[in-house]
This record gives structure tokens, sequence and C-alpha cells, in this order.
């Protein structure tokens, strides 16, 4: 309400209404004198006079009145030029407000909106090296090769290796066996050689003896019987020859059978130990299998506890990093809330800077619309309008064409 | 031989996601900021599928659909929009400038390897 409305508003009490009243009065006094007295001097006096008292008096009240009227008309627009000067103050104050609080404002969400995608693109790179990881971990697939293959190989692998040493130890000591086997037979061979070089030695002593006789009868027969004498004389030489031979070979034989005898000796000894040692390898060997399928079992539990955990926490970084999202929806958001403060600073600006202070200068419609222009996701719209509807947008809405 | 998809976004959190999902399924991805960037990477090697955001800096992914398909290397590549937009009418644009498919973000990595293997170019 401007000032001229105030002051018209003093102005508009008719003082009629004042005069009327006491003046009409008056007048139906005076008239009644008239009826009552009849039409005289004093009668005539009488209504003449009721209505102008009535009427100064009519006057009085509205002196008075006006006054009163004015004082309170005074006093009233004092105090509603004082709230319009305090209104107009507050206008400009809050005008001055918004231009220098939305850019504070605008500084802030630019700001926020910047954290928040560096750290969640941080994050997110962080979360899908991770999930990256976890996948070699599951697929097994490491920086070494062994661990391509898996533990049963392994395992098989190894047990054929060592059964393999197991058989080359088999093979050796069957292999001693029979070399313990052919030195016994080669033992009894050499024997019979011995009875053999006992019979040279015996047939040499006959010969000897039959040299002699030959030598003996030889003398008989005088001087023919001395070239039968050399011949015998050579023959005993011969036996003696043999004889000695023979006792060479005996104790050739001995000495034979004696290291024979010998090796014999540590080759059945050795071949026991071998067995023994051989059947110990073969049970350690057993035992080192048995205990490295028990291992290799709880690894292989242990690799499958890891493996099923491993999915576990991948499956739970993919619904992690599914729902990092957010930030995207949240920075087109914050996006069109600098926009739409942007031009909201500059629509005060304009008016301000202008001085078009008046009823509709913003346009608030048109800012409203504009507004909504920006708007990319359902949820704005529903924001904007204030709307408590439950008919949000579908996330994860599929469509082909 | 691993497919190759193309994944545009702006946003460099959604490229991540995109891409270990669609990593974690065999595929081999190239990634752009935007439908300028994407016409600069695609230099006539083999895409099998593109995926692109609408509302980007430069190049918005309806107007990057519609460039692409004047490229005789992509005139037949798939495309698939994946934007937090939902309005008919801006699906319609899609549409129109050659998309095959449109996904509302936030997406359900199911619901994107879904969507790419019935898309994907043999």
């Amino acid at each position: 309400m401007s000032r001229p409305d105030l002051e018209s508003t003093a102005k508009n009490v008719s003082p009629i209404g004042f005069y009327m009243l006491p003046v009409l009065l008056g007048g139906v006094a005076g008239l009644l004198s008239i009826l009552q007295s009849g039409i005289n001097f004093f009668s005539i006096g009488i209504a003449v006079i009721l209505p102008l008292l009535g009427g100064f008096i009519g006057m009085h009240l509205f002196g008075k009145c006006q006054a009163a009227l004015n004082k309170v008309n005074l006093d009233w627009g004092d105090d509603e030029r004082s709230k319009l000067d305090d209104i107009n103050a507050y206008a400009s104050e809050l005008e001055q407000l918004c231009l220098k609080v939305m850019p504070i404002l605008l500084r802030q969400i630019q700001t926020s909106r910047t954290h928040t995608e560096q750290e969640i693109t941080v994050l997110t790179s962080r979360f899908a090296s991770m999930c990256s990881q976890l996948e070699q971990i599951i697929s097994g697939t490491g920086h070494n090769t062994q661990s391509n293959r898996s533990v049963d190989e392994l395992f098989i692998d190894s047990q054929n290796a060592l059964k393999a040493v197991l058989h080359v130890l088999l093979d050796i000591q069957t292999v001693e066996h029979q070399v313990v086997e052919e030195v016994r037979k080669l033992s009894s061979h050499t024997q019979n050689l011995d009875s053999m070089a006992q019979e040279v030695r015996k047939v040499a002593e006959q010969i000897n003896l039959l040299a002699l006789n030959a030598a003996i009868e030889a003398a008989r027969a005088g001087e023919n019987g001395r070239g039968f004498a050399v011949v015998a004389d050579e023959v005993r030489k011969l036996a003696g020859f043999s004889s000695s031979t023979g006792e060479r070979i005996s104790r050739a034989i001995n000495e034979i059978n004696s290291a024979m005898d010998s090796a014999l000796k540590m080759s059945e000894q050795s071949g026991t130990e071998d067995d023994k040692a051989i059947s110990n390898a073969e049970n350690s060997i057993r035992l080192a299998l048995a205990d490295l399928r028990v291992a290799m079992d709880v690894f292989k539990g242990d690799a499958e506890v890891l493996r099923s955990n491993s999915t576990h926490i991948r499956d739970e970084i993919y619904s992690v990093l599914a729902a990092f999202q957010f930030q995207d929806r949240v920075s087109q958001m914050l996006t069109h809330v600098e926009h739409n403060l942007s031009n909201l600073h500059g629509a005060v600006d304009s008016v301000h800077s202008q001085g078009l202070r008046h009823q509709n200068s913003l346009n608030i419609e048109k800012v409203l619309s504009s507004m909504e222009l920006v708007y990319t996701m359902p949820e704005e719209l529903i924001n904007h309008s204030s709307s408590t509807s439950s008919d949000v947008a579908k996330n994860d809405d599929l469509t082909f064409f | 031989m691993a497919k190759t998809i193309m994944i545009i976004d702006d946003s460099a959190s959604i490229r991540q996601v995109v891409s270990i999902t669609l990593k974690g399924a065999g595929y081999e991805v190239i990634e752009a900021v935007d439908g300028k960037d994407a016409l600069n990477k695609l230099t006539g090697q083999k895409v099998n599928l593109i995926i692109t955001d609408v509302n980007m800096p430069n190049m918005d992914g309806i107007t990057f659909v519609t460039e692409a398909k004047k490229l005789p290397a992509y005139k037949f590549t798939p495309m698939m929009m994946l934007t937090t937009e939902a309005a008919d009418d801006k699906k319609q644009a899609g549409k129109a400038a050659g998309a095959k498919a449109w996904l509302t973000k936030p997406f359900q990595a199911p619901t994107l390897l879904d969507a790419v293997s019935k898309l994907v170019l043999p």
C-alpha cells in the first residue's frame, strides 16, 4: 500500500454523517414543538434553533472526530512509513543476501561435487584393482607357471616320479641279486677247477712214479736202456712241472675262492642292506606320499575356501561398484542445482542492478519453468513439484528398440 | 578372440564400473570421455558394441550416435544408451538417432551383461 492511499483514507471520512443526524434530530424536535404548540413565534424559533444547535453539535463532534482521526492517521502513516522503510530495507538486504550467499553456495556445491567425484573415482579405481586381483586368485592364474597345474596333477606327477625312483632302486636290487647268484655259481665252478687241479697233481705223481719205474727198468737194460732212461728222466721232470703247476693252480683257485667268498659275503651283506634300504625307502615314499596327499587335500580345501571367499568378496565389490553409480546421479543433480542457482543469481542481480523492483520483476513462473528445463532425472521433477508421489524413476530399466 | 566394446561417459567412476563389469565377462573395453573423444578414437578398428551416456560435455550421446552412424565402418555397429535420463521423448530421440537399446542408471551388472550379450556383434 502506498502513502497517497493512506492519506486518502483519512480524507474520505465524510462530515455529512456528523451533520445530518443532529440537524435531523433538531428538525424533528422543532416539528414536534410546532405540532405540540401550534405555529407561533416560540415554536418556530424552537424549530429553527434546534436544527441549528444540532448542526453546531455535529460540527463540534466532526471537528473532534476529525482531529482524532487526523491524529490516528498521522500515527498510522508514520507507522506505515516506518514499516515500508523496514520492508524496503529488508527487501534490499534480502537482495544483497541472495547476491552474496548464492555465489558462496555455488562454490560450496562445486567443491563438494568435485571432491565427491575425485574420491569416488579413486575408490572405484581401487576396488576395480581389487576385483582384478581377486579374479587372478579365483582363476588360479598367478605369476608362477606351476600354479597353472592343478594340485591333483601335481600330486600324481610327484607320485609317478617317486614310483619311478623306487622302480629304479628295485631294478638295481634285482641286478644285485643276479650278480650274487652268478658269483655263487662261479664259486661252484672254481671248486670244480680245484678238484681238476688236484687230479692233475695226482696224474703228475702217477707219471712221476711211472717215470721212476721206467728209469729203473732202463738201468736194468744197461746200455740198451740208456736212451729210454733219458726219456724217463724227461718224463719225470715234466711230471714235476705238472705237479707244481697243479699246485699253483690250486693256490690260485684257493685265492680266487677266498676273494669270491669275501665278495659273495660282501655282496650278500650289501644286498641285505640294500633290501632293507629299499624297503625303508619304499615305506618312506609311501608315508611321504600319504602325508603329501593329506597336506594337498588340506591345501585344496583351503584353496577352495579361499576361492569361494574371493568369489564372494568379488561379488560384494561388484555390488559396491554398482552402488558407486550414485555419484554420477548426485553429480548431475548438483550440476543442475549449480546451473539453476547461477540463473537465479543472474535474475536477482539483473533486478538489483537495473533498480526494477516491482511486482513480478523476478517473473517467478519463468524462473521455475527454466529450472524445470534443466532436469534430466524423474526425481528432480518430483522434487521440483514438491510431490510426495511414490512414482519414482525406474532404475536399471532396459528398453530395446 | 575377445569382442571389443566402447564405453563413452564423462564420469570416470561410471566408465570404471562398466569397464570392470565387461572385462570380468571377457570383453575388451575402449573408454572415451565424450562423443567427440569417441569419434577421435573410432579409427576403423572393429568395435562390436558401443555404449554411450546421453548428457556429456563437448558432444552428447544422441549427437554422437547420429555422427557415428554416418561413418561407413560403424554404420551397422549396435549402440546402446546408458543414462540417468528416463523421459520417453529422449528415448525416442535415441531410437531415431539409431540406438538399439536404452538402459537407465544406476544399472545392475546382470542387466548390463544381458543387454550386451543380446546386442554385441558376432
